[in-house]
Parts: structure tokens; sequence; C-alpha cells
């Protein structure tokens, strides 16, 4: 099991087209894959968790991940949100 | 109609129910046009679904039962949308995105079975679906951020969907050609649908102008008027209404005089767009042989269909503030990037002319450096770079 934690840097926040390309990208994995916030934990590849997590620009976020390919799902996932989902 | 009753003393049953038209005269209502255009047809009105579902529980034996209905429902609602998804794709990157979200949720597996965990609690597929909507919207509520917020409404409008899809109603199927839809909100999905049934017109009680709804309905050259208030509850089924996606202004049984001025100048535009027909493909050169450019002006990429429909030499201004208008915060470069380029591509090789973020203060988007109330300041053009270093 890997944790890593993740910050929220697009303005918008995780609205729905971030929310839909981080599920979109989780669902490559074979492990699983939690976002946790404030002790909340929702699974990475739900839509409707993603999106009610209303991560908000500046929210940090707990990346937990475990499988056979927990290490590429929490670079290739950091990196996703250290983009800003291609938003500013 | 009370005069007739005390006067008659004993009702008929045909003096009770009058023909709307007898009850009322003609009555204007005021939105906000977000689609240009003038039709005249027949009101079709989708009542909002009331979600008050008296019965609590099931009894066990029929949860099974309940489980298919539902499972059915998901499937009726799953393959509409991989059905839009097919259409969209020409048509808007965007609604292609908010199109392809619903059915993300419509296919996300934890919330499914949420939904059927309430089913088997002994909840009636109707209460599953409401309660775990309503409970996922909860969190959205709290958020501190209103572009989120806003998530709750979308939210809302597959819920209402959904409930439809329930009580087996197929709206969009039955509605006659040349309708004028009043809804309380429309989906882009339905849009679509109401396009294919021949819809000639949409008054919506809530929606934004640049919502991917009205966008559609501008795509799709279908007048429309929104937040019109109370408009599903004023306005009789069936009866004939004006919509005026000019001014926002909705007439409901028109005397014949309202009638006759709107049939003109409903007649005067389509002869007008004839007239543009016939012209549309000859050159525009002036009578001594001086040949002009004709171009266009572009809000946002959908409009560049039309524009080389109608035969335009080019885009002579594209209003690039709309991107942060329709976004509502401040687009990253590579967000405008994929706008521009995306313009630029669709008219190669005729020449697009962008205009600098022309933002009065009236256009606020959010991480704007300026508050002011004079819509005529702001920050215009190149005011919006003078403060930046960079």
């Amino acid at each position: 099991m890997i944790e890593a934690e993740v910050t929220v840097v697009n303005r918008a926040g995780i609205h729905t087209r971030p929310a839909a390309s981080l599920v979109k990208l989780a669902a490559r994995f074979k492990s699983e894959i939690f976002l946790i916030r404030d002790g909340f934990a929702i699974n990475a590849k739900s839509i409707i968790g993603v999106m009610t997590l209303a991560a908000e620009q500046g929210s940090k976020l707990t990346l937990r991940v475990e499988g056979e390919d927990e290490e590429s799902a929490v670079n290739d996932i950091s990196a996703l949100f250290a983009s800003g989902f291609g938003e500013e | 109609m009370i005069n007739n009753e005390s006067e008659s003393g004993t009702t008929k049953k045909e003096n009770t129910i009058a023909a709307p038209s007898q009850i009322l005269g003609e009555f204007v209502m005021k939105g906000i046009p977000s689609s240009s255009g003038i039709s005249i047809g027949k009101a079709y009105i989708i009542q909002p679904e009331t979600l008050a579902i008296p019965e609590e529980y099931i009894s066990p034996d029929i949860i099974p039962d309940e489980t298919v209905r539902f499972e059915n429902a998901l499937e009726e609602m799953v393959s509409e949308l991989y059905r839009v998804l097919s259409k969209i794709k020409i048509e808007s990157k965007n609604v292609y995105a908010v199109v392809e979200t619903n059915l993300l949720i419509l296919t996300d597996s934890i919330f499914i079975d949420s939904i059927k965990k309430r089913i088997r609690k002994g909840y009636s597929v109707e209460n599953a679906v409401i309660q775990e909507f309503d409970h996922r919207k909860q969190k959205l509520k709290l958020s501190k951020d209103a572009i989120l917020r806003e998530r709750g409404i979308e939210l809302e409008l597959i819920k209402e969907r959904f409930i439809r899809v329930l009580r087996n109603r197929t709206l969009t199927y039955s509605i006659a050609p040349n309708s004028i839809v009043v809804a309380q909100s429309v989906s882009p999905a339905e849009i679509i649908n109401f396009r294919e049934a021949g819809v000639i017109g949409i008054i919506t009680e809530l929606g934004g102008i640049s919502s991917h709804s009205s966008i559609l309905a501008r795509t799709f050259e279908i007048p429309e008027v929104i937040g019109v208030k109370d408009a599903t509850q004023a306005i009789p089924e069936n009866v004939l209404i004006i919509v005026d996606g000019y001014s926002g202004v909705i007439t409901a049984l028109p005397d014949k005089k309202t009638l006759e001025e709107y049939q003109r100048r409903k007649d005067k535009e389509g002869e007008q767009k004839k007239k543009l027909g016939k012209m549309m493909k000859l050159p525009s050169v002036t009578t001594d042989g001086k040949a002009i450019h004709l171009m266009t002006n572009v809000n946002f990429p959908e409009e560049i269909e039309s524009s080389l429909l109608y035969g335009a030499e080019g885009i002579g201004l594209v209003r690039t503030e709309h991107l942060i208008t329709k976004l509502g915060y401040f687009p990253s470069e590579d967000e405008q990037f994929v706008w521009y380029s995306e313009i630029a591509q669709q008219m190669y090789p005729s020449p697009v002319t962008f205009r600098a973020f022309d933002l009065g203060s009236d256009k606020y988007a959010e991480g704007m450096p300026h508050h002011e109330n004079n819509p005529a300041l702001g920050f215009p053009g190149i005011k919006f770079f003078l403060p930046k270093k960079e």
C-alpha cells in the first residue's frame, strides 16, 4: 500500500471535467484507489464519489493505493493533480 | 365563468370544463432570450416531476421486481445517452463532455450499488433513487466553491430524468411536430431529442445563457427563452404560444392583432433568410466591381458551422471574452490554445481575427483582479494586460 498527498491546484477545483479525467485514469489500474479528505474516503474509480468530494482549489487529499500496479497508479494520478487536470 | 354558475344555478358539466382560451385572454410573460428567432406553435408542457413519493416501504416479495424495474430504467437511460453521444460529437465538444459525465455517473458501479442497497432495504425504486441522489447532492451543497455547488443541478437533472423514465414517460416521442416545449429545465440530451421530434421553440423556468442546453438551442437555431418564472404552471397545455427569442417575451393565447404582428415579423424573418440565402453564394462585389470581404462575428466555436454554411470568407471578430464568461473562471493558456486553434482550424485557410478579452466590468470571472460598478470600465482589451508584468 502506498500513500501520497495530492493538492488540488487548478482554480475551479475538481469539477465535472477533472472528475471525469480522474475517474477514467483510475479505471485503468487494477489497484484499489482511494482519495481521503478529512478522514472521509472515496473510491477514485467512482465519479459520483469524486464529484461529491467537492474538492476546491487548495484542498489537500490523501491518495491511498493498494494493488499490483500501485506504484504507477500513484505516479500517474499525482501527475494529473500536479498538472491541474490540464487547467489553470 | 363564476357569473355563469350563479345565474344558471345548476352547473352543467360543459360549463365547468371550459377550454383554456375561454378562461383566459392573451397574456405575456417575460424571460431571458437565449436563442434568437420567433416561433409560433402549440404549447407542450412538461410538468416538473412531483418527487414526493407516497409509499415509503414496499413489501419484501416485490423487491426482486423493483430491482428489475430499476435495471431496465437504467439501461434505457444509458442507451439513450449513447445514442445522444453518437449524434453530439460533431456539434459541440463541451456538450459531449457533459453527456459523457452523465454516462460515467449512470455506469458508476458504486453509485448504482448504493441505490440497489436502498431497494433491498425495502424502498421503492423511486424512493431509492431520490434518496441516493439527494444524499450525494447534499455533499456538493456544502462545498465552499460555487462551481462545485452548481454541479448539484446536474445531479438534479439526472434524477428527474430517472424518475420520468421509471414512470414510463418517454416524453420526447409523443411531442407533435411544431410544438413549443415549456419545461422547468431541459438537458442537452432532451434538446437533441426535441430537435428530432420537430420542436420549434423552447421555454424554460430555469437555465443559464451559457448553459450547455442554451448553446445547443442556438446551434440548432431553435428559438429559446429561459428564466420564465412559473411557465409550466401559467401556460395551459396545447394553447397557441409565441416565443420571441430576440426580446424574451412569451405571448400565450395571442389575440388576432398580436398574432398578425408576430406572423408578419416571422414572415419577414423568413423572407430575409431566403433572400440572404439566394445572395449567399454570390461573390461580395460592389456594382463598380470592387471586392469586399464579407466575414462573420463569432462568440463560440459552435457558431463556425453556420458561418461556413453562409459562405463567410473568414471571421472578422472572435469575441474571446466569451470563453471566460462561459467557463466562469480565467482560462489557462492551454485552454485558450485549444479553443483558438479549434476555430482557426475550422476556418482554415480563411483568415480569423481574435479580439483581446473585452472584459467590461459587467462580465465577471472568478479570479478577476478588480471590481468596478461601471460596465463601461473594467478591463477591456489591452487594459487587462497592462497590470500584468509578464
